[in-house]
C-alpha cells in the first residue's frame, strides 16, 4: 500500500486546518509500523485516512498499484471489509451484543456468503485463539476491558484481513493481556503476512512487533526509520523527546549534576555492539575516569539496543580522544 | 436485507418502552387530530354555509293571540301563506310525528327551503316531486321508503342524506337535522296527507316585499291579532360566531398543542436514531454499505409507524367512527414520513466521517 501526497483539512470556524499533510508512506507486507506523536498531531486522521474511514483532501492511495481514491462507496466498503482490520482503544463494541454477535459483524457484509453455523464455527474459532471462546455468548458490556478488547480484536482478524490497522488497540489493557494480544498479533503476522499500523506509547508494543517507527508533528511525518535507528539515533527533537520518555517508562531518570571538568555522555549500543565491554575497554586505553550513571538494555524485536549515560573525568584532550575512539567503535553518542 | 431487518428488529427491542410510548404518543395525537381536524373543516363548511344564508333576509313573524285553528279568518291567512310559499317568498318546516321511530324528529318542508338550505344540492327535486332526505344519524339509507300522512299513507323514497355541516332556521333558532328526517313536498301534496296544525307558525318569510307583509298584517288583524317580526339575522350571525369563531379558534388551537406533540415525537425518533449512529458508524467501519444502514434506518421508522397504523384502524376504529383520517392518507403519510425520516436522521451522518459518531464514548 503507497500512500502519496496525501493531505487531509477541515474547516473550523472558516479557518480552514490541516489535520494529516503531504504524507509519503509505503506500506509493505508483514511489516508493523508505529505512528508515533503528540496528541492532536494527526496520528488517528492518518490511521483512518489509511483505512478508508475518511476522505483524504488530496493526495492518492493506491493498493497492488490501484488507486482506490476513486473507488465508490461500494467498492470502499468492501476493501473495508476484505481488507482492513480496525482496532480501537474504546473497543468499539456495540453494547447488548454478545461477543459473538459483535465479531459476527464484518462476516455479515463479506460478499461470500456463509451460513449461520459456518459463521458461528468462524467466530468461535477466532475467539478461541483470542482465548474468549467461553464468553462468546455473554453480552459485551458485561466484559473486563482486556475481554473487550480480545473481542475487539477478533473481530478486526475475523476475514483475514491485510493491513490493521489499532489506534492505541491495547493501551487500555495489562502487561500480561498485552503480551499475548501482541503474541496473537505477531503470530498473524507471520502466518498470514498481516501488514500491521499501530498507533501506540507504548515501548513494550514498539519493542515487541514493529520493523519501523514514524514520528508525526503537526499532520506532516518528520522523522521515519527503523526501530533500531530510531531508538539508537533519533534525529528530531520530537523524536527524541519520544524516546526518551519511552526509556523512562523502565527506569527512573538520573538527576544529573554536571562537574567541573567533566562531561556527560549519552551513549547507545546496538546489536552485538550492545553486549561488548566499551566502557572498561575505554578505561584502560585512556587516562580517564567513568562514572555509570544510568543504564539499560532494550531486546527489540530483531536486535538489542542498550543505553548508558555516563561521566567521564579527565583532562579535555583524554577526554576528546575518548570521544572519538567511541565513535571509532560505532557507538552513537550525544554529549548532554 | 434480512440481517437489516433483524437489527432494526433489535434496535426496536433494545428501546422496548420509549417505542412504546412514542406509538402510544402518535395514536393519541392522531386521535386528537382527527377530532379537531373534523371540528374545524365542519366549522369551516358551517361557515361557508351561514355566508350563503346571508343573502336571505328570512323572517319569523309570530302569531299572537291567535288560535287559528278556531278562527273564521283562518283562511285569509292560509291564503296569504299559501301564496307566498308558492311564489318562494317563504317556506315551512312542519314539525310531524315520525311514526317509524320516536327518537328521530320529522319536518314536512315547503316553499323555498330547499333553494334557501341548499337541499336542492342534494338531490334536483323539482317542486311537484314529494321526496325525503334524512340527517347523518337516521338509520336509514337511501333508496329506503318511508311511510307518512295523517290523513292518509304514502310511501316516501329516502333520496340523500344531509350532511353534518347543514342547518335550518325555524321559528326563532337555527337546528340540525342529525336526527331528523324531512320531508320535502308541495302544498297540494301536504294538504292532500296533513292536517294544517302549526302550519302557520312554521312558516318564515323570505326577503317579504312590503306589499306582502301589508297583506299578511291585513290578514291577521282580521284574526284579532299581531303579527310579530323576529329577524333570524342576528340570531344566524350569533350561531356563526359560535359555532365557527369560537369553535374553529378553539379547534385550531388544540389542532397546533397535538402538532407539537408530534413533532416532539418525531424529534424523540430522530433522537433514538441518532444513539443509534454510533453503531451503525462501526457497521459502516466492517463493511456496511450506506444504502444498508438506510434500509436498516427505514425499516426501523417502518416498525414504529405500521403499528401506528394498525392500532388506530383496527383497534381503535369502534370509538373513532366518522372522525378518521382516510386510510390511504395514512399510508401515505407514515411512507412519506418514514422516508423523511430515515433521510433527515441520516444526511448529516453520510456527509460527515463516519470516525465522529465512533470515537464518541458511550
Amino acid at each position: 500500500m503507497q500512500l502519496i501526497d496525501l493531505t487531509n483539512s477541515y474547516k473550523n470556524n472558516n479557518d480552514e486546518l490541516i489535520a494529516v499533510k503531504n504524507v509519503n508512506l509505503d506500506l509493505y507486507k508483514r511489516q508493523s509500523i508505529s505512528i508515533m506523536g503528540p496528541s492532536g498531531c494527526g496520528k488517528s486522521t492518518f490511521l483512518n485516512l489509511i483505512g478508508l474511514i475518511q476522505k483524504p483532501t488530496s493526495g492518492n492511495i493506491l493498493i497492488n498499484s490501484v488507486n482506490v481514491n476513486d473507488y465508490t462507496i461500494k467498492q470502499k466498503a468492501y476493501l473495508r471489509n476484505k481488507f482492513f482490520g480496525y482496532v480501537a482503544q474504546n473497543y468499539l463494541l456495540i453494547d447488548g451484543y454478545t461477543a459473538m454477535e459483535n465479531v459476527e459483524i464484518p462476516l455479515l457484509y463479506s460478499n461470500q456468503k456463509i451460513c449461520k453455523k459456518d459463521r458461528r464455527k468462524k467466530v468461535m474459532s477466532i475467539l478461541e485463539s483470542v482465548e474468549m471462546s467461553n464468553k462468546a455468548y455473554d453480552d459485551v458490556k458485561e466484559l473486563s476491558g482486556g475481554q473487550q478488547q480480545r473481542v475487539a480484536i477478533a473481530r478486526a482478524l475475523i476475514n483475514n484481513p491485510k493491513i490493521l490497522l489499532s489506534d492505541e488497540g491495547t493501551s487500555a489493557l495489562d502487561p500480561k493481556t498485552t503480551k499475548s494480544i501482541l503474541n496473537l498479533l505477531a503470530k498473524a503476522r507471520n502466518e498470514f503476512g498481516l501488514t500491521i499500523v499501530l498507533i501506540t506509547h507504548q515501548m513494550e508494543v514498539i519493542k515487541d512487533i514493529c520493523d519501523r517507527v514514524a514520528i508525526i508533528e503537526n499532520g506532516e511525518i518528520i522523522e521515519l526509520n527503523t526501530v533500531e535507528e530510531i531508538f539508537a539515533n533519533p534525529q528530531t527533537k520530537t523524536a527524541k523527546a519520544f524516546i526518551s520518555n519511552l526509556k523512562t517508562n523502565s527506569q527512573e531518570e538520573i538527576n544529573i549534576e554536571r562537574k567541573p571538568g567533566s562531561k556527560i555522555i549519552r551513549l547507545s549500543f546496538l546489536g552485538e555492539n550492545a553486549k561488548q565491554p566499551i566502557v572498561s575497554k575505554m578505561i584502560k586505553k585512556f587516562n580517564v575516569d567513568v562514572n555509570i550513571l544510568s543504564g539499560n538494555i532494550n531486546e527489540l524485536m530483531s536486535t538489542s539496543i542498550g543505553n548508558l549515560i555516563i561521566e567521564i573525568s579527565g583532562s579535555d584532550i583524554e577526554i576528546e580522544k575518548s570521544i572519538e575512539w567511541l565513535k571509532k567503535e560505532n557507538i552513537r553518542l550525544e554529549v548532554i | 436485507m434480512v440481517h437489516q431487518f433483524t437489527f432494526s428488529i433489535r434496535d426496536i427491542t433494545r428501546k422496548k418502552y420509549t417505542i412504546i410510548l412514542l406509538i402510544f404518543q402518535f395514536i393519541f395525537s392522531f386521535i386528537y387530530l382527527s377530532i379537531t381536524g373534523s371540528q374545524v373543516i365542519n366549522s369551516i363548511k358551517i361557515k361557508n354555509y351561514f355566508d350563503k344564508l346571508d343573502k336571505y333576509n328570512i323572517t319569523y313573524y309570530r302569531f299572537s293571540s291567535i288560535d287559528l285553528n278556531s278562527n273564521e279568518y283562518k283562511n285569509d291567512v292560509y291564503s296569504v301563506l299559501f301564496d307566498a310559499i308558492e311564489q318562494n317568498y317563504a317556506y315551512s318546516a312542519i314539525p310531524k310525528d315520525p311514526e317509524i321511530n320516536s327518537q328521530y324528529k320529522l319536518i314536512v318542508v315547503l316553499g323555498a327551503f330547499n333553494e334557501i338550505f341548499d337541499l336542492n344540492s342534494l338531490y334536483k327535486n323539482n317542486d311537484t316531486e314529494t321526496v325525503c332526505y334524512i340527517g347523518k344519524n337516521v338509520d336509514l339509507e337511501i333508496g329506503d321508503s318511508i311511510l307518512i300522512g295523517e290523513r292518509k299513507k304514502m310511501p316516501v323514497e329516502v333520496v340523500a342524506k344531509i350532511p353534518s355541516e347543514f342547518k335550518y332556521a325555524v321559528s326563532n333558532r337555527m337546528c340540525d337535522y342529525e336526527n331528523t328526517i324531512v320531508v320535502s313536498t308541495n302544498l297540494k301534496t301536504y294538504d292532500e296527507l296533513y292536517y294544517m296544525i302549526l302550519f302557520a307558525e312554521s312558516t318564515m318569510l323570505v326577503n317579504p316585499s312590503q306589499e306582502l307583509l301589508t297583506e299578511c298584517q291585513l290578514a291577521v288583524e282580521k284574526c284579532n291579532a299581531d303579527l310579530l317580526p323576529v329577524s333570524l339575522m342576528q340570531y344566524k350571525n350569533n350561531m356563526r360566531s359560535f359555532l365557527f369563531e369560537d369553535g374553529f379558534i378553539a379547534a385550531f388551537l388544540f389542532a397546533i398543542v397535538v402538532i407539537f406533540v408530534l413533532i416532539s415525537s418525531l424529534i424523540n425518533i430522530l433522537q433514538i436514531i441518532e444513539i443509534n449512529k454510533r453503531e451503525y458508524s462501526i457497521h459502516i467501519l466492517y463493511g456496511a454499505t450506506v444504502k444498508k444502514i438506510y434500509l436498516r434506518t427505514f425499516l426501523f421508522v417502518t416498525s414504529i409507524t405500521v403499528p401506528i397504523i394498525i392500532i388506530y384502524y383496527f383497534i381503535l376504529d369502534e370509538f373513532l367512527s366518522g372522525v378518521q383520517i382516510p386510510m390511504y392518507v395514512m399510508i401515505l403519510f407514515m411512507c412519506i414520513s418514514s422516508v423523511l425520516l430515515t433521510f433527515v436522521s441520516l444526511r448529516e451522518f453520510i456527509n460527515n466521517d463516519i470516525y465522529e459518531y465512533y470515537k464518541r464514548s458511550e
